[in-house]
């Protein structure tokens, strides 16, 4: 009986292994994705990955490069380090993959940056804005700017437009983005001679702000510094508004995903946020983008995430176009000396192959359409 | 500083009121068949997204969907009881556990695949402006969280020890085969006991998504848990206790983001429930059971 | 062939020979970096399923919290392999050993932390205790500066290679097995069967209780420190509760106590979500599904407490008869002589008594057991006998009074201690180690006289081997006086009610016990058992020498046998004599009718 058992599991086991077996290339360039698909940030993998396959869609009806389609294999990471390795190694190992676009939360990325450096593949992220991502490892870029750039952006912009003296920051404890931000703001504001009278935690998956909320109040800031995703940043104005906490408010560009997650739209108007990609762009490709998008997934791009990640395809399959090879380290050269306008800005790397970008920093009107403020260059 | 006390208490009073209707929901269910119903929270998500739904998208009036919402989450725990747990009864018990764990990913990964992982927002229902007593705010949202979990637990205290029906819920909680001999239906009596904690899970879901406007799949783990904590905390089984629990840990919550840390909040409030239980090892109100020798 | 010499032959040829093939293969390229990096992932789950099966499976305990043993024991090894790394120059490779051992330690420091609760709490209360301190350890990693704080760890050498994570998981494995095998397994399994029973068999739960817990932290430590030089990348985020609960299902999945269904539910919960990838959308949803389902179907998990063999595979592939050897004498577990003084009593107890709040249960209680001598406690319901054994036996620590055992007092001592010292009793209700075997049971009683360690049984020592077999065969011996050597290999739960009764007595003589407590023995049998249990009861004075004193109404049974009989009423002796004294006593007469036909609660019950 238990014999049997055993031989069913490793009945199971050979056609696992069976099904593993990895496909037969084709005449196509293979690019991998990966990103976080399900799990609780998956809008964030899916916001990613709608820009980067609008790019390789419009590319590839444009005769993709050299007359070679461009295909996008993605991998699902859940946002977990192991996992992602699974899916890297999976994409180069068994997909023969030419390059990575991926993955989007910080610490996922670091493991399959971590593995890609070792590979030497090149490597785009759209999303992980942690400065030390890319440090050493010289096939790894990004296209989005970096948490110290936005911290002391921010800590400026509150200074310049609001004149603000006396700060409030509140920020998730244990999450690698928002205390990234939040110990380059507090430097930067420091710097600037501000004052941070309050300094408030909160835990992942938290609901209730109100405890910190009320210390922020009593400590009487003008301006609060809410590094966070959307999601709680909704919940952060709403109870600010319940205990009568009445101040302006900024973020990072966590905040862009906001205004599908509030109810009150009008509690906007009192949120300032930087961002990578502003829709109010004149540019052509802003708008050609943004068209493209609608046209695609019926919606307005969610989160900017989506203007990166179509920047990184663009700019990793321009790297491929001009090496005219997909060779790892070929690529990897294009990459490093590529200046592309995309839409969300000129890009090119800098010696820590981080692009060279200017953020937006906006805010909403009372529907919550967004409103351009100002740019802040690096 | 004594008012940053009150408002620390109140705000805590708000929160520990919802913990503790979603307690009430775990502990009657523990109490009848010794369940940790880890799908509770998710319950709890189900009746969000239904009255949120039904707000939204059909312009239902709250009254109608709250009560809607109540019968979604009675339906949904009656089924799962029926199909899940029932046929577990005389399983270990963590085979209902990890089953109740597999219904919770169930839900949640259901409502993820139709819903995607967007929060929404929750609507505004009460256009009321806060209580204003001299400089303290208290908003309409707690006081109704507050009164509606006090008054839902005396009329449940007052169900379980004077109805006919509370009366079989606490044989059956005694002893399964007895109360079956004394011509208690057991099935009914579980279902009812069921049915009931999810009716609190739908309203706890309603006052939940009015305090914290956002609905998302993974919603209900959060509270989930920390009733289920509150629940052990007041001693499971117990209904004052889960009220009790409920209100300690959302006070005790509060009052350490307010005074002691919020960097460390969560492992004070684990700390305090950890010293609790080594000094009352059955909770604040649950009796000592030691084993028969 | 032995049996034993067969199995270490088979598994170990198993052992190496996975390993060859998988190594060639690897070498070949046909099993490339991803599904390697499949495999490291697989064996690091198994380490942590398996360690996880010795708290909940073996120990019966559930524990919520076991990813924070892994994170402890992840950042550990980082840490100090960055730190040789980075001040001493040493290749990273020749610090891991050092960085895993200094993991698995902290774990265990963290598992001997949450043990203590263990003793005082258990079920819903420990298993969220240990969720809390699951929660307690990430909340402190967050917020710890060497730790990295939010962002964790990064670029922690990459050092973890197949062939390491193969052959540390195969070696705790075997330790699992073998440790599961010696009498301290035995000891952790009849805590999980019946704590009660496990302590008046002489076994410390205390003891073993930490024990199974700061072991099975070690390990996940362990595991942890592969972890985090495989992925190279740390965040206490990835440690929480959900990935807690990830192995408890691989546990109960793979079946509670069975280390190869563990094992096996690790491997194929770890390959599943690989093979789901083109089903990214639904693996979460089909996991669900898939775990009520088992649960449904297959409640006992997919091996139920049942261990794959190797050994039996064997056998039912290839019919083989059996050579005999000879073998090393085995070591009969030693038997301590007692002292005994002729005139002395064995058992005394001066002016016992105990109160619970306001009840006095039992006052003035003076009990003399002499050497061989059967006598009887009686009483009606609620008289307090019971209560008398759990002082005798150290479950209640009595009010006031002095109990002596062969001169020495044992009062203050914990049950294990005073069954070491040679008080062992049966129970009013039989608690037996239900799912362990006859045989096992009466072998889980000799623990307090085998000398052997952990160490010794895990490594399968000469010591283990002489002494088990020693115990192997008292134990048949002991079976064979009862008339029950043929029931060695069944479950307990499934012997007929008066074997049951017989075999708790068994188990109780296999302490070797000066003076025998035996709890209404007759109880539930019929008087064709009852006439044989009285033989049984002199047939054990004369061949194992010692004192018994019984609590029992079957008043032919004990007018019978007993030589002399206590009477209680109200918690007080109120009479003592020979049974034909008894029999006429005015005031017993008047206990059992009752003047005023009154009854009252049973005190102790």
């Amino acid at each position: 009986m238990k014999t049997n058992k055993f031989i069913a599991a490793m009945l199971v086991l050979v056609m696992a292994v069976g099904l593993l077996i990895p496909a037969l290339a084709e005449d196509t360039i293979k690019i991998g994705g990966i990103g976080c698909l399900t799990g609780a940030y998956a809008m964030y993998g899916e916001g990613v990955r709608n820009g980067i396959d609008l790019y390789i869609q419009e590319l590839n009806a444009a005769g993709g490069i050299d007359g070679k389609q461009v295909e996008v294999i993605w991998e699902d990471d859940e946002g977990d380090p192991a996992k992602a390795t699974n899916a890297f190694n999976k994409l180069v190992q068994n997909d023969g993959v030419v390059a990575i676009l991926g993955s989007v939360l910080t610490a996922a990325t670091d493991s399959v940056a971590e593995f890609a450096a070792e590979e030497g593949i090149p490597m785009i992220t759209a999303s992980a804005t942690a400065y030390h991502i890319t440090t050493d490892r010289p096939n790894v870029f990004r296209t989005c700017f970096l948490d110290p750039f936005q911290g002391v952006s921010m800590a400026n912009f509150a200074k310049e437009e609001f004149g603000a003296t006396k700060l409030a920051v509140l920020y998730e404890n244990g999450n690698e983005y928002s205390t990234g931000l939040k110990d380059t703001f507090v430097a930067q504001a420091e710097k600037n001679g501000q004052t941070i009278v309050g300094l408030e935690a909160t835990v992942k998956d938290e609901m209730d702000f109100k405890a910190q909320l009320t210390k922020i109040k009593d400590a009487a800031p003008e301006v609060v510094f809410l590094p966070y995703y959307g999601r709680e940043a909704a919940l952060i104005l709403t109870q600010a508004k319940e205990l009568g906490l009445d101040v302006k408010f900024i973020g990072g560009d966590g905040i862009s995903d906001i205004v599908g997650a509030i109810g009150d739209k009008s509690l906007l108007t009192n949120m300032y946020y930087s961002d990578h990609f502003t829709n109010s762009a004149d540019s052509e490709m802003v708008k050609a983008f943004l068209s493209g998008y609608q046209a695609k997934y019926g919606e307005m791009p969610k989160i900017s995430f989506s203007a990166t990640g179509y920047d990184a395809a663009l700019v990793l399959t321009n790297a491929i176009k001009s090496a005219g090879t997909t060779d790892y380290a070929a690529v990897v050269d294009a990459i490093k000396s590529s200046q592309v306008e995309g839409v969300s800005g000129v890009i090119t790397f800098d010696d820590h192959n981080d692009p060279i970008k200017s953020a937006f920093i906006l805010t909403f009107d009372e529907t919550g359409s967004q409103v351009f403020v100002k740019q802040q260059n690096p | 500083m004594l008012l940053l006390l009150v408002n620390q208490i109140i705000n805590g009073l708000g929160t520990g009121a919802i913990y503790a209707l979603i307690a009430l929901g775990y502990t009657m269910v523990y109490g009848i068949v010794r369940l940790i119903n880890f799908a509770h929270g998710d319950i709890l998500m189900v009746g969000s997204y239904t009255s949120v739904l039904l707000m939204v998208n059909l312009g239902v009036p709250f009254p109608v969907a709250l009560v809607a919402s109540m019968l979604v989450c009675v339906v949904f725990g009656v089924v799962i009881e029926r199909v899940a747990y029932k046929p577990l009864r005389g399983a270990p018990r963590i085979c209902s556990l990890i089953t109740a764990i597999g219904v919770s990913y169930l839900l949640q990964n259901s409502a993820q695949l139709i819903y995607s992982a967007n929060p929404r927002p929750v609507p505004t229902v009460f256009q009321v402006a806060p209580l204003a007593i001299g400089k303290l705010n208290i908003s309409f949202v707690t006081l109704i969280t507050v009164a509606v979990a006090i008054t839902l637990m005396i009329l449940l205290t007052l169900f379980v020890q004077k109805s006919r029906m509370g009366k079989a819920m606490r044989a059956v909680s005694e002893d399964q085969g007895a109360a079956q001999l004394m011509g208690i239906n057991v099935n009914v009596t579980i279902s009812v006991t069921f049915a009931i904690g999810c009716a609190l899970a739908g309203v706890g879901a309603f006052l939940y998504s009015m305090a914290y406007p956002l609905v998302f799949p993974t919603m209900g783990s959060m509270p989930g848990l920390k009733a289920f904590i509150a629940a052990v905390l007041g001693g499971i089984g117990v209904m004052p206790g889960a009220m009790l629990g409920g209100f300690i840990m959302g006070v005790a919550e509060s009052l350490t983001k307010g005074f002691i840390s919020t960097q460390l909040s969560d492992a004070v409030v684990y700390g305090i429930l950890i010293v609790v239980l080594l000094v009352k090892p059955s909770g604040l109100l649950g009796s000592a059971v030691g084993e028969k020798v | 062939m032995t049996r034993k010499f067969k199995s270490y032959v088979l598994n170990l040829s198993a052992i190496v020979l996975i390993f060859l093939i998988l190594s060639a293969l690897m070498n070949a390229n046909v099993i490339n970096k991803y599904y390697t990096g499949v495999l490291i992932l697989v064996g690091i789950n198994v380490i942590m399923t398996v360690s996880l099966n010795l708290t909940t499976g073996f120990l019966g305990e559930l524990a919520l919290g076991h990813a924070g043993f892994m994170s402890v024991g992840a950042f550990t090894a980082g840490i100090i392999t960055k730190a040789i790394v980075a001040n001493w120059g040493w290749e990273s490779t020749a610090a891991l050993p050092l960085a895993l051992l200094a993991g698995g330690f902290l774990a265990a420091v963290m598992g001997l932390l949450i043990g203590i609760p263990a003793l005082r709490l258990k079920g819903d209360y420990l298993a969220i205790i240990t969720l809390g301190f699951g929660e307690i350890i990430r909340v402190m990693i967050q917020n710890l500066e060497i730790t990295g704080g939010a962002s964790g760890i990064s670029r922690i050498p990459r050092v973890n290679t197949f062939p390491v994570t193969y052959f540390i998981m195969v070696a705790i494995v075997i330790v699992m097995f073998t440790l599961g095998r010696s009498r301290h397994g035995r000891a952790i399994l009849s805590i999980r069967e019946n704590a009660v029973a496990a302590e008046a068999t002489g076994i410390s739960t205390t003891y073993y209780k930490i024990f199974a817990f700061t072991l099975a932290a070690f390990f996940a430590g362990i595991a942890g420190g592969l972890y985090a030089h495989y992925v190279s990348r740390l965040s206490a985020a990835a440690f929480d509760f959900n990935k807690s609960i990830e192995y408890l299902v691989m546990v109960v999945l793979g079946g509670m106590g069975s280390i190869t269904g563990s094992i096996i539910s690790a491997t194929v919960l770890t390959l599943l979500p690989e093979l789901l990838r083109e089903f990214a959308d639904y693996r979460l949803l089909l996991y669900s599904v898939l775990l009520i389902l088992m649960m449904l179907f297959r409640p006992a998990g997919l091996m139920g407490t049942g261990e794959f063999s190797l050994v039996a595979l064997w056998d039912a592939i290839v019919k083989k008869i059996g050579f005999k050897k000879k073998e090393k004498l085995p070591l009969l577990p030693n038997i301590p002589r007692y002292d005994v003084n002729e005139d002395a009593p064995v058992l005394e107890t001066q002016g016992l008594g105990i109160r619970f709040g306001g009840l006095t249960a039992a006052q003035d209680v003076n009990i003399t057991l002499r050497d061989n001598e059967i006598v009887g406690l009686i009483g009606p319901n609620g008289a307090g006998k019971t209560t008398i054994f759990n002082l005798l036996t150290g479950v209640y620590q009595p009010t006031w009074g002095q109990i002596e055992l062969l001169g020495q007092s044992i009062g203050g001592k914990k049950t294990y201690e005073i069954v070491t010292a040679g008080i062992a009793r049966t129970f009013q209700n039989i608690r037996l180690f239900k799912s362990m075997t006859v045989l096992e049971n009466i072998k889980v009683a000799f623990h307090s006289r085998m000398r052997y360690s952990a160490a010794s049984g895990i490594f399968r020592l000469p010591g283990y081997a002489r002494e088990e077999r020693g115990i192997e065969i008292r134990a048949r011996e002991l079976l064979r006086v009862f008339h029950m050597e043929d029931t060695a290999d069944l479950p307990a739960d499934g012997l007929p009610y008066g074997q049951q009764r017989k075999l708790e007595i068994c188990r109780a003589l296999a302490t070797n016990p000066k003076v025998l407590l035996l709890d209404e023995p007759a109880a539930g049998m019929n008087p064709i058992e009852t006439k044989e249990l009285m033989e049984t009861i002199r047939l054990i004075r004369d061949q194992f020498s010692v004192a018994v004193l019984l609590i029992e109404h079957d008043m032919k049974l004990v007018m019978g046998i007993c030589e002399r009989i206590y009477v209680l009423n109200y918690g007080s002796i109120i009479a003592e004599g020979t049974p034909a004294q008894i029999g006429k006593n005015p005031k017993v007469i008047a206990a059992y009718l009752g003047k005023s036909q009154e009854k009252e609660a049973d005190a102790n019950a």
